[in-house]
């Protein structure tokens, strides 16, 4: 196979949460303009609207449909939907998650004082909605024999790294979801695995590095790229995780963090 | 300093989740016969008693409390009734957790068939609790600049082991709280480690394993010393990490499994 055909989505269809803005925007594109049918689930109506259009004037095959993936019903249905509406489902992309807010550094972060409500409806996104996507994808999946899951973790879920508990527990909990989920799904020939993403410039946290420019210098400084990502810098390894390019890699969490995590020690 | 004053906890106080059977016991034991003063919490009187009384003839200075680790109040009372009775708080060892049933072979554990309320009660207990149990701890031990906390994971969260997605997510969750905490609590002189126990005999799981000797054999063929862990196998690194000894430990992740991590076994037929 040519390297064309390799990644070729043609005649595919996906899904991908939180698909409206950030990392899960630059996944829905890649594999829609390489001809798989989108279906982007997303809390914020607005947004969503705006890029479906915008994919759409491009010539992408895309439907938007908003989703908060804590709500697991309509979660459910809005899966089934978009796997009626193409006869299949083959990609899934469970990247929707919220940043947690207040860091471990901080006084309303530290173990100590954190509110526990709060905790638990990061968990209850990022976590336990990663779960439930990944579970109504597979049902779609299983009876095709064939699927790529590809979760979104992050380096935080791998590291200690100063984001709020919620954040970081959760991110591991999904890091290591990929472990017994490529295993059970492989005989299914659903092929699991997980993203680890180092610092990208996105709207995270309602647009936190907007506001803070001097977090995205200091971010740098941790990265011996010295530059946070672009989101566009996501699109290669969402495709390929994506693309049956991927067909003997299953179980994985790949960091794509600018090297960042290597250099932890001096 | 010698072994002994290393691993001496006289005068020093602990509390243990979990800790009126299997290996909560084994660790509530260890502190004890190291000189601790330990309260011993459980959700079930009628387990926690027993062990209590029985600690306590044998002249260790216990009290027990029943407290269910996913109920915030009760938890709280036990590690406020724990400092009034004994004046502080060194060690807490965060035991608490189900087995979280159906493994993911099996077909009530499938991802795509197992129900999500049952998923969401066992990170209820396994990943809120543990989190509540930190934080609890951490009150406590911050004014007093010293603290040791002990998280018990498992090696499913490690590896792709056939328990319950809901166990292994938590498990590696909490392992991750483990690092997090370390880090952060490292200024106030409290250290954090997390003890990942490979199979080991224990009444988890409703006596799952008096139940179904086949899963005992099971799990003894993926240990190359062929056998399950005894819960006394666990007291020597839960004594190391809630000892003075353990000074500069600090956000590990310690499998103490027989070696099962070194191997890697082939997936049962489907």
């Amino acid at each position: 196979m040519k390297a064309n055909q390799m990644f070729d989505m043609t005649g595919q269809a996906g899904i991908v949460t939180g698909g409206a803005s950030g990392i899960g925007l630059a996944m829905a594109e890649v594999i829609a303009e390489h001809g798989c049918a989108v279906t982007i689930l997303d809390m914020n109506g607005e947004t969503l609207e705006r890029e479906v259009a915008r994919l759409r004037d491009l010539g992408c095959n895309v439907e938007g449909a908003v989703v908060n993936v804590a709500e697991f019903d309509k979660l459910e249905a809005a899966i089934a939907a978009a796997a009626k509406q193409h006869g299949r489902l083959d990609v899934c992309f469970a990247n929707a998650g919220m940043s947690g807010g207040a860091g471990m550094f901080t006084p309303e972060g530290a173990i100590e004082t954190l509110p526990l409500e709060n905790y638990r409806k990061v968990i209850a996104v990022n976590q336990n909605g990663a779960f439930a996507t990944a579970k109504f994808a597979a049902q779609h999946m299983i009876p095709r024999k064939y699927g790529r899951i590809v979760l979104t973790a992050s380096v935080a879920g791998l590291y200690a790294e100063g984001t709020s508990y919620s954040y970081g527990m959760s991110k591991a909990a999904i890091a290591h979801l990929v472990a017994p989920l490529s295993r059970q799904l492989a005989p299914h020939n659903v092929l699991v695995n997980a993203i680890a993403p180092g610092p990208f410039i996105t709207h995270i946290g309602d647009g936190y590095l907007q506001k803070n420019p001097a977090a995205i210098d200091r971010w740098a400084e941790m990265v011996p790229l010295h530059r946070m990502a672009t989101t566009e810098e996501m699109k290669g390894l969402a495709l390929l995780l994506a693309s049956p390019a991927s067909s003997y890699i299953t179980g994985e969490v790949v960091t794509i963090d600018g090297g960042s995590s290597k250099m932890r020690l001096f | 300093m010698d072994a002994k004053e290393m691993f001496d906890l006289n005068g020093q106080v602990a509390l243990v989740t979990g800790a009126a059977s299997g290996i909560g016991l084994a660790y509530a034991e260890i502190l004890a016969a190291s000189g601790a003063k330990v309260m011993l919490t459980s959700r079930h009187s009628q387990t926690l008693d027993p062990q209590v009384a029985r600690l306590k003839a044998q002249g260790l200075d216990v009290a027990g409390m029943v407290a269910d680790v996913s109920d915030y109040d009760a938890l709280k009372a036990a590690f406020d009734a724990t400092v009034a009775k004994w004046g502080k708080l060194d060690i807490a060892v965060a035991n608490a957790g189900i087995s979280g049933g159906h493994g993911i072979t099996s077909q009530e554990g499938m991802i795509e068939n197992l129900p999500l309320e049952k998923y969401l009660d066992v990170v209820a207990i396994n990943q809120h609790g543990v989190t509540a149990t930190v934080q609890l701890a951490a009150q406590k031990m911050i004014p007093n600049k010293y603290g040791r906390i002990v998280i018990i994971s498992s090696i499913a969260g490690l590896a792709s082991e056939l328990t319950s997605y809901a166990y292994s997510m938590s498990k590696a969750a909490i392992q991750h709280l483990g690092r997090m905490a370390a880090r952060q609590l490292a200024t106030h002189n409290i250290m954090v480690n997390v003890i990942a126990p490979g199979p080991v005999y224990t009444h988890i799981g409703d006596g799952a394993l008096d139940k179904y000797p086949e899963a005992v054999k099971r799990f003894a063929g993926i240990i190359p010393q062929n056998r399950l862990g005894q819960t006394d196998e666990l007291k020597g690194i839960a004594l190391l990490l809630a000892s003075p000894a353990a000074s500069f430990i600090n956000g590990a992740v310690i499998p103490v499994d027989g070696g099962a991590l070194t191997l890697r076994v082939p997936p049962r037929k489907q």
